[in-house]
Order: structure tokens, then C-alpha cells, then sequence
């Protein structure tokens, strides 16, 4: 086998140089997609993790609630017996206002006692800051560590400005940490300042976000538990870091499970240019391997002989993709985080690290993905009599015919996929990868036999519209159905990834912005925090009186959203005022309606999303039972209505009820509604002239409001989008690969034609139209299968991991896209072979074989 | 420190009777817990005042000055300590109050910040923690009550060049939150003023801290050492404090030790 691979094998890829590198990279593209996907979402994963765990130091315990921990129950838990240590925290995530540093956390901490909890490892032997009562007494005082503050050149004494929710505000480095345990959390970009400065700068009031908990030797974790959770009553969350962790990780399970879908597709795609490269080598090395069985090899021989070549290119293949897709994943890392931050507000590290499991992984999908593509051909190739290799052009014109059990299968595989998708009960992740296997290889199944079925009715079409290059195209097409049908199934895979998703995004965007249009009906936006989902900043309830004062404002609602556990989910809840909330919305009611809704909530009824009632099976005449700081209340199911801020479900509370069970007055979000006539905009100079100098205030109007949430999905959605790019990416390797190899293929017909007088354009036009039929035969077949695709996110798989349902929108903007884009690019990738066959010379040309 | 010091900081205003007491019972072996009595009666004064400039010098030499005023009411178990910082500038009107509680293992502690414009209580977690950035934790600002601990006298030596008792200091009761494990007390023979004590933390056999008053002198009647250094051997950093202006049994005003007076603008 040693001695064919050298001989034949290496032989024929010096040869093939160009074809070689291609299938190569075929193997390459899908690993990479695969391994930097995997890569980021790993190390966003494990970054919250890692960070959760760093932080937390010697912490057993960390004790939160919803709205953060008020300060005097740090006295309450030093009292309890066997607490060795208590440590209030508080973090956020800050961005400089020097570029390139990325995205900074702040962990406020009482550094008078947190030496108990974590190992700050301050720099110069001093073991302790530079000056230590310096920091406590300047609240601009902050720590660094050494990492970050090598890159952003800081030392003792040296000032960095930060962007905060109060505005840009200049901290001062009092001492760094060594990269060592807590130091190294986020990835090292860590700030550390003193826990009460942070309460300040974040508008935490006399609050903390949690309590860490250091138990006293021998008592265990379960009866620490125990012991705080009946000190404190049901209102407060006591969980180990680790437990945290896994929750955070949870949070963003959803987010990551689409990039599942990308990485499927990808290696799919790649599945099949190494597929159609094979094919062809096949083809071309007939003689060979007529050659071979000749000389006695038998036919499993044969296929070995080709599964060797696959092996061997899937290791490169997949080495070099573990490579180019690490290179890439830090790139995607960053965009992953910034999503997760926009719209979970929580955020790993900013570091990838290759992983052997990730290597390993990467490397097995790119054999297993190359062997896949080359067990077809490799197959054909053991099965070919040594007659019929040695006539040329026998084996050109054979084409399996088994169309109807092909069919049948198709059928069978297709109609399995639809059952799993809308009532197996399978979970989302279960659900999704039988779909798609399902749906995916009966799709395969099914573009074999259509890709012929339309390049035979496209021939007629194309000799009348092309007389002289058509007939040409149209042939090159046909003598190869196999490497045609290949090209066309990895254009309709990766269209139909396009079409599917583009469809999917358009419409989930469509639906909220609907939503926006129906829901954020006032004029103004007055918060504190940039952040959407993590209140940076909160304002004092009693604003709202000051703000109702002020010329020409109408109305005030004050909005403060929670995002409490509810059955193993963090969900929302939101309170308002909800009378004067919809007297000016048009929410769209699943079950109950506008009325029952206002008459329910003075008398403590909430009202939930319907992704709430599809997560948790509970609408109109049920009840939520949430935890509050007095302990369990029950809240009677008022309506059930469609909404869409959060996406595991939300629930709506009248505001006095919230305080009369959370009994904490803090707002998030002010909505101002002007009088008629009034210019929102002067109103805005006037709330801002109000809070100058009291409060952060970043006001918006209605359509800067709803642009800002446009940007936050689109944050969501920029990976996917990356995705999609890289998928036209694949698809337009397809093309190239598939049309150098038919140049190729045909260089003593091109000589032959250009011998009896063919001039050069009409060959190079004919090479383009073989490009277009290909894309637009590809882009006919995806535009049912991108549709189906489409119909499957936005209904069971948004179903199956948010509970809601975006009602299907087809994605005519995309197809408008594709259309104009597609003839572009094929002609584009049709140049190359093009400029080769109208360069062959004729004299070369009928020598070539 | 200044509370652990404030005892023998507040000088033998019965020094010759003492004197005298010494000398009738030299011929027996002087017991530990008297001798800290007598010490305790002989330097103990209602109030004490004085200004203190605080030197910490690192390792690597590395040296940070401060300023400050220290106020005390009281006595080792029912002491009153105030200390105000009055220099540099940046953390001019930072304030450390300790409160010593009849009864309680610990006095309550208070550290204000007036840029934050909030005091925050010091935990008996956080004993151990350095007062500052100091050679001295929370701790040794407390002040030191015999009573809380099992002494012996262990020898007698020569200890800053003077005659001294060596008294061996160790918390009474097991579960205490003290740092140490045990505190040898240097206290001079002829005016049992104490001038050094080594510090063994627990788990540890050798002093990690040793603290030395020198620069002893006669201040209206009562004996006061004018300079005070305490020594982190393992760190190899020292903290210097250098009083000045000290006064004695001055009345201080009712609510000078108190949270409103420590957390108010311009308080003392």
C-alpha cells in the first residue's frame, strides 16, 4: 500500500497540484469553521466559568437576591456560627476609553478583610498595596492586573480613563497583581477597587451584588447552606461558585447552540468538495486503476488505496483547519462575548486556548469528513472492471440510475425529520441534531436525481439562449452528472443555510421590531445603564415625581426589571405602572385580554409572556408562585401576552405590587410620554439638565431607543452572520473547484473545439454559463429547502430553547441579495478556469490526457 | 499599638510608691499577674493625647509618612480611642474609632472615610488584617487587658539595655479570635513601663512581630515612651510612630468618641 501511495497516489497529486490543494482545502474550510467556532464557544464557556471560580477565591458560599444584597445583612451573616469570613462583592464589566483594551472587570471588594477570601498576589514582596490607606481614602483608587496593565502602560500613581454609566471617569492604579488565581479572572483584565467606591460608581445604593462565605474548617457546605438559608429566609439565593458558574453557563447554552448549526453545515459543505474532488480523481485515474486490477489488485485494494489518499489529506486537513480555525477563534471569541455581554449581561475571558480535546476533535471530523466525501468514489473506483477503464469515456457516460428507492429513502428521511421536529418531544439540542441529520441526508438524497432532472431541462433552454457556448456548457454539465450533481448539492447546502438562516434572523428582527413598534409607543427613555439586561446604574423611585414636573411631560412610568431562577430558568420581571402602560400599547393577548389585565393588577395579578406559558405551562387562571423577600407569594395569571425581553420568559407586575413585595423603589428605566405638540427632544434637554451632575443619564428618543435595540440583536445575530458570509465563502470554493476540474476534465475537447474553430470567448463564455447553471440550479433547489429550514428555526428549534414562535416570514431580501449577488460571484469564480480553457493550445490540448 | 501602648504610654503617675513596692518584695518571687497590675495602676491616667507621625518603611526602603492625632479616654478593658489622620493631604480626616465593650472578647472598631463619607465597621474577621498599610493589625489596636490572658513570668533579661521581667502572655480561652498564640512582655524592672513584645502568631514558634518603645521620658508626672517601632520580622518592613505633644488626663468632650463625632466633617 506504502508503495502504490508513493508511486500512484503522490504521483498523481504533484501532478494535480492545484486540484490537490483544493480538496485540501475543502477539509480545511470545514475544520476551521468546526475548531474556531468550538474554540470561542469553549472559551466563552469556561471563561465564565473560570471566572466565577477565580473570583470566588476561598468563598464556599456566595449568598445573592434579586436587586442585590443589602449591606446590613453582611452583619447578620458574620453573627451565624461557623462563618469564618464574609466578604461583600460587587462587579461589573467596564470598557476603557483607550481602544484595544477590551471589555474590563470591576470586582469591588473590602480589601480590609478579603485577604480571607482571595489571593490579590500584590506585586514588589510588599505583599500589600502601595499604599493601602491611600486606596481606601481616594474612591478612584484601583488595582490592576500586571497583564493589563502592561498593555494599557500603567503603573503606581498613573491615571485610566473608563467609560462608566455616570459618564467617562478616570481611575488611579494604587497596585498591581501578579497573574496568579483571582488576578487571572476574565482573562486578566481585572480591576479591583474598594467594595463601597464601587457601590458609587454603579449606582448599587447600600447594596452589594453578593456575599462571599468562607465557612469555618470542618463545617461542610451543606450545613453552611443550612445554616445561612434559614437565617435569611427564602428571598435569598445561597449557592456554591461552582453552582453559579453553571448557571451562567446555562444562560448562555442558547446563544451558543446556533453556532452548532454553522459547524454542521460547514463540515457538511466541506463534506462534498471533498466528495466531488474525489470524484474526479477517480475519473481521471481510471486508467490506473484499470492498470491495478490488471496487474491483480483486487477491488478492495483499490478502495483502500483511495481511502488512504482521504486519510492522509484529512489529518493535513484537518491539522492545518485546527490551526487557521484557532487563529480565527479569538477574533470570534470577542464578538461571541460582546453578544453574551449585550444581551446576558455576563461575559467570559478574552483568551482562546487550543485545547487537546478541541485538537483532537478537529482533526477526527476532518478524517472523518474526508473519508466520507471519498468513500463514494472510492467505492465506484474498486467496482470498475478493468475493460471499461481502459475505454475512455465509458465510464463518463454510466450514471447509477437507481432513482426511485433513492427517492423512497428521501421521502422516508424527510418525513422522519418533520415527526422529530414538531412531535417527538425530543430535547432542543436532541431535536435539532436529528433534524438536521435527518432532513440533511434526506435533502442529500433528494438533490442527486432533481440536479440532473434540471440540468436536462435546463440544456434545451440553454442552446436556444446561447447558441454556440450553450450547447458547450450544457455538455460539460452532462458528461460529468456526477461532479455536476456534487456542485450543485454543496451550492443548495450552502444556500440553503443562507436562505434558512437569513430567513430566520429577518423574521425574528421583523417580529421584535414589530413588537418595539406596538410596545415602546413613548416619546423618551431615561436610564442609567448602557446595558440592557444588567442594570450598570439604578435610579431612586422617587425621580418620577421630579421628572412629572417638568414642562411638558405627560406621563411617567417607572420600569424596573428582576431576573430571578423560576424552575431551574432565569427569567424576568418586569414592574410598571401597568394602567398607564397600556393605555398607550397595543399588546397582542395569546389568552385574557387588555381589560382583565388592568382590572387584575391593582389586585396583585401578573400578567406573563407566552414564552413563559409555552416554558412553563402556566396561563390564565393559574398562578406564578415567585420568591420575594417575605417568602413564596402567589400571583394569579391575568393574561398571557406576546412579548419578547426575554427569552425564557417574562412576567409583568402593576409597580406598587412589586414594592409591596420586594420592597426596593430603584428604576431602571424611565418612560416619558410628552403632551401633543411637544418637541421630545426639548423635554430631553430638560430631564437632562435636571440629573446633570445627580445621576447618569442617557436619554433617548423612541426611535434612537429602538435603534439601540436593534444594534443589541444585531450584536446577537453578528456571529451568525459571520457564519452565513463563510458558508457563500464555501460555496463559492465549490464552484471554482468544480470548474477547474471540468477545465481540466476537458482540455483535449476544448483543444479539439479550438481546432475545428471555436474562438477563445466562446470557450471562456461557455466556462461562465457552466458557473450560472450551476449557482442558479443550486439556488432553485434551495429556495424550498431554505424555506423548510427557515420555517424549522423560527418554529420548533426558537420554540424548543425560548418558547417562542416567530411567525415565518419568506426571506425575499435575501433571495433579492442572492440574486444578484450569485451570477456575480460565479462569474467571478468562473474567471480562473475560464482564462485556463481559453488559453489551452490546441497542439497541447489533443496530447493531453 | 497606640492602645496596646496607651498602658505604659500613660506613665506611673504612682511611680515611687511603686518604687518602694518593688523594692519591699524583692526578695519574692514577683508574681506575673501583679506585676501587671502594678504596672496597670501605676501608668494609668484618665485620658492621653498626642500627635503622632507615623513612619513605614518596606523592605526595599521604600518609606510612606503619615500624620495623625490620637485621643484616648479610659483604660486596657474600658478604653476609648479615636485616632484621626491629619497628613498628607489625600487622606487628611480618615478616622479610626475602637470602642472597648465590658464583656466582650473585642472592642468594636470603626474606620471612616470622608471621601466616602461613611464609617465601616471593622470585623473580628479582620483582626488580623494590617491597620492601613502599618506594621500593626487591628489587633494591636486594641487595648491589651491582662485579663484576657494566662501570664507567667518566664525570666528576667536585659531588654533595651535596661533590667527587664519577661512575662509570657497567652489568650485565656481557646476559641478566642486573637491573632496570637502568645505575646512575651518586656517590662522594665524599675518602672514596670514595658518595652518590647515579641508577637507569635498561632501555629508559629518564632515572633513574627516585635515591637520596641524607646525614647522614654518623663511627661507631667507620667512615663511615656517617645517613640514607638514595631517590626515585622518576616516581611522585614518596620512602622516607626514618633509622639509628640502629648498631654495627660485633659477631659475630652462627651461625644468626642462617638460614630457621629468619628464620621462628622471636620470632627476631631
Amino acid at each position: 500500500m506504502r508503495f502504490l501511495l508513493r508511486t500512484l497516489s503522490l504521483s498523481y497529486a504533484r501532478r494535480h497540484m492545484g486540484k490537490t490543494i483544493l480538496t485540501l482545502l475543502g477539509v480545511v474550510v470545514g475544520v476551521t469553521t468546526f475548531s474556531s467556532i468550538k474554540t470561542a464557544q469553549d472559551a466563552l464557556v469556561k471563561g465564565i466559568g473560570s471566572t466565577v471560580d477565580r473570583v470566588a477565591g476561598k468563598a464556599h458560599l456566595q449568598v445573592t437576591m434579586e436587586g442585590g444584597v443589602p449591606e446590613e445583612i453582611q452583619e447578620k451573616l458574620r453573627s451565624l456560627p461557623g462563618i469564618r469570613a464574609t466578604s461583600p462583592v460587587i462587579e461589573q464589566i467596564v470598557v476603557p476609553e483607550k481602544a484595544g483594551l477590551g471589555s474590563l472587570m470591576v470586582v469591588g471588594i473590602d480589601l480590609l478583610g478579603d485577604r480571607e477570601m482571595r489571593d490579590y498576589g500584590f506585586e514588589g514582596d510588599d505583599a500589600d498595596l502601595d499604599d493601602p490607606l491611600l486606596f481606601l481614602a481616594q474612591p478612584d483608587s484601583a488595582i490592576f492586573s500586571r497583564d493589563f496593565a502592561r498593555r494599557a502602560v500603567l503603573s503606581t500613581g498613573k491615571a485610566l480613563s473608563l467609560k462608566l454609566p455616570t459618564g467617562y471617569k478616570q481611575v488611579t492604579a494604587r497596585g498591581v497583581m501578579s497573574p496568579k488565581g483571582f488576578a487571572e479572572a476574565f482573562g486578566g483584565n481585572l480591576m479591583v477597587v474598594d467594595v463601597y467606591a464601587a457601590q458609587d460608581l454603579f449606582g448599587r445604593g447600600r447594596r452589594f451584588d453578593r456575599i462571599d462565605v468562607r465557612l469555618q474548617d470542618g463545617v461542610t457546605v451543606a450545613q453552611g447552606t443550612a445554616t445561612l438559608q434559614k437565617a435569611l429566609g427564602p428571598a435569598y439565593q445561597v449557592e456554591t461558585p461552582a453552582r453559579r458558574g453553571e448557571q451562567m453557563e446555562r444562560l448562555v447554552a442558547n446563544f451558543t447552540a446556533g453556532f452548532n448549526v454553522s459547524s454542521a453545515f460547514a463540515l457538511a459543505i466541506g463534506i462534498f468538495l471533498i466528495f466531488n474532488a474525489f470524484n474526479v480523481a477517480v475519473n481521471r485515474r481510471r486508467r490506473d486503476i484499470g492498470t491495478l486490477r490488471a496487474l491483480g489488485a483486487t477491488p478492495r485494494q483499490v478502495q483502500v488505496l483511495f481511502l488512504a489518499e482521504a486519510l492522509i489529506l484529512g489529518i493535513m486537513g484537518g491539522v492545518l483547519g485546527c490551526l487557521a480555525g484557532t487563529a480565527f477563534s479569538q477574533g470570534l471569541l470577542v464578538s461571541m462575548g460582546q453578544s453574551t455581554e449585550a444581551v446576558y449581561g455576563i461575559s467570559g475571558s478574552g483568551i482562546v486556548h487550543l485545547t487537546p480535546a478541541i485538537a483532537l476533535q478537529s482533526i477526527l471530523l476532518g478524517v472523518g469528513a474526508s473519508l466520507a466525501g471519498a468513500w463514494g468514489p472510492a467505492l465506484a473506483a474498486s467496482r470498475i472492471p478493468p475493460t471499461e477503464a481502459f475505454a475512455k469515456g465509458a465510464f463518463q457516460a454510466r450514471v447509477q440510475r437507481r432513482v426511485a428507492p433513492r427517492l423512497a429513502g428521501a421521502a422516508a428521511l424527510l418525513a422522519a425529520a418533520v415527526y422529530f421536529a414538531l412531535f417527538s418531544g425530543l430535547s432542543g439540542n436532541q431535536m435539532l441534531l436529528a433534524v438536521l441529520l435527518l432532513g440533511g441526508t434526506g435533502l442529500i438524497l433528494l438533490l442527486g436525481p432533481l440536479s440532473r432532472a434540471l440540468l436536462v431541462a435546463a440544456a434545451p433552454l440553454l442552446s436556444r439562449f446561447f447558441p454556440s457556448a450553450g450547447p458547450l456548457s450544457s455538455d460539460a454539465l452532462m458528461a460529468n452528472p456526477r461532479r455536476s450533481a456534487g456542485t450543485i448539492m454543496a451550492m443548495t447546502l450552502s444556500l440553503t443555510f443562507v436562505l434558512g438562516l437569513g430567513g430566520y434572523l429577518g423574521s425574528t428582527k421583523g417580529t421584535i421590531v414589530r413588537w418595539m413598534d406596538d410596545v415602546l409607543t413613548c416619546d423618551l427613555f431615561v436610564r442609567a445603564s448602557a446595558n440592557f439586561t444588567r442594570g450598570d446604574y439604578l435610579y431612586p423611585g422617587a425621580l418620577r415625581e421630579e421628572l412629572v414636573q417638568l414642562p411638558g411631560v405627560r406621563a411617567v412610568e417607572s420600569i424596573r426589571a428582576i431576573r430571578p431562577q423560576f424552575s431551574g430558568k432565569r427569567i424576568l420581571i418586569n414592574s410598571v405602572e401597568i394602567g398607564q402602560l397600556l393605555d398607550r400599547t397595543k399588546y397582542e393577548f395569546a389568552q385574557g385580554d387588555a381589560r382583565a389585565m388592568r382590572e387584575g393588577a391593582p389586585k396583585g395579578m401578573c400578567a406573563v409572556s407566552e414564552n413563559f406559558y409555552r416554558n412553563f405551562h402556566l396561563g390564565v387562571g393559574d398562578q406564578v408562585e415567585l420568591m420575594t423577600p417575605g417568602g413564596l407569594v402567589k400571583f394569579p395569571i391575568s393574561a398571557v401576552l406576546r412579548d419578547y425581553s426575554c427569552d425564557q420568559g417574562s412576567i409583568l407586575l402593576d409597580r406598587p405590587v412589586f414594592l409591596k413585595h420586594w420592597n426596593d423603589d430603584r428604576v431602571d428605566i424611565y418612560d416619558v410620554s410628552v403632551h401633543p405638540g411637544v418637541d421630545p427632544k426639548a423635554v430631553r434637554e430638560e430631564i437632562r439638565a435636571k440629573l446633570a451632575g445627580r445621576y447618569p443619564a442617557l436619554v433617548s428618543t423612541r426611535a434612537e431607543f429602538k435603534a439601540e435595540i436593534g444594534k443589541a440583536i444585531d450584536a446577537f445575530y453578528a456571529v451568525m452572520r459571520i457564519t452565513v458570509f463563510l458558508a457563500l465563502g464555501v460555496a463559492f470554493l465549490g464552484i471554482v473547484t468544480s470548474l477547474l476540474i471540468s477545465v481540466a476534465e476537458r482540455t483535449r475537447d476544448i483543444g479539439i473545439l479550438k481546432a475545428l474553430g471555436a474562438v477563445p470567448s466562446q470557450i471562456a463564455k461557455s466556462i461562465v454559463i457552466e458557473a450560472l447553471v450551476l449557482a442558479l440550479a443550486g439556488l432553485l433547489l434551495a429556495l424550498p429547502a431554505g424555506n423548510l429550514f427557515a420555517s424549522f428555526m423560527e418554529g420548533p428549534v426558537a420554540v424548543a430553547f425560548t418558547g417562542w414562535s416567530m411567525p415565518h416570514n419568506y426571506p425575499w431580501d435575501v433571495l433579492v441579495q442572492l440574486l444578484i449577488a450569485l451570477p456575480l460571484v460565479s462569474a467571478l469564480a468562473a474567471w480562473v478556469p475560464a482564462r485556463q480553457a481559453a488559453k489551452v493550445k490546441v497542439t497541447e490540448a489533443i496530447e493531453y490526457e | 499599638m497606640i492602645a496596646r501602648f496607651a498602658r505604659p504610654l500613660a506613665a506611673a503617675a504612682a511611680a515611687l510608691f511603686l518604687a518602694s513596692l518593688c523594692a519591699g518584695t524583692a526578695l519574692a518571687a514577683p508574681d506575673a499577674r501583679t506585676l501587671l497590675k502594678d504596672s496597670e495602676n501605676r501608668h494609668r491616667t484618665k485620658t492621653q493625647q498626642y500627635a503622632g507621625d507615623l513612619t513605614v518603611v518596606n523592605k526595599d526602603g521604600k518609606v510612606r509618612k503619615k500624620g495623625w492625632r490620637s485621643y484616648r479616654e479610659g483604660y486596657a478593658g474600658d478604653a476609648k480611642n479615636l485616632i484621626r489622620f491629619t497628613d498628607p493631604p489625600e487622606v487628611k480626616g480618615v478616622g479610626f474609632l475602637s470602642l472597648s465593650r465590658p464583656g466582650s472578647d473585642n472592642p468594636d472598631q470603626w474606620l471612616y472615610l470622608p471621601s466616602m463619607k461613611r464609617e465601616r465597621r471593622i470585623a473580628p474577621q479582620d483582626r488580623y488584617a494590617s491597620f492601613v498599610g502599618t506594621d500593626f493589625n487591628y489587633e494591636d489596636m486594641e487595648e491589651f487587658d491582662h485579663e484576657k490572658y494566662k501570664v507567667s513570668l518566664i525570666g528576667e533579661e536585659t531588654a533595651e539595655g535596661v533590667p527587664c521581667y519577661v512575662i509570657a502572655a497567652i489568650p485565656n480561652d481557646k476559641g478566642t479570635k486573637s491573632v496570637y498564640q502568645k505575646i512575651i512582655l518586656y517590662l522594665r524592672k524599675d518602672i514596670l513601663y514595658l518595652v518590647r513584645e515579641d508577637l507569635i502568631r498561632k501555629g508559629e514558634k518564632e515572633p513574627a512581630k516585635r515591637m520596641i518603645l524607646s525614647d522614654l521620658k518623663n511627661v507631667e508626672g507620667h512615663w511615656v515612651a517617645g517613640r514607638m517601632e514595631m517590626t515585622d520580622l518576616k516581611k522585614g518592613s518596620k512602622t516607626t510612630v514618633n509622639l509628640k505633644q502629648i498631654t495627660f488626663n485633659r477631659p475630652h468632650p462627651a461625644s468626642r468618641f462617638t460614630l457621629q463625632n468619628l464620621t462628622r466633617e471636620g470632627g476631631d
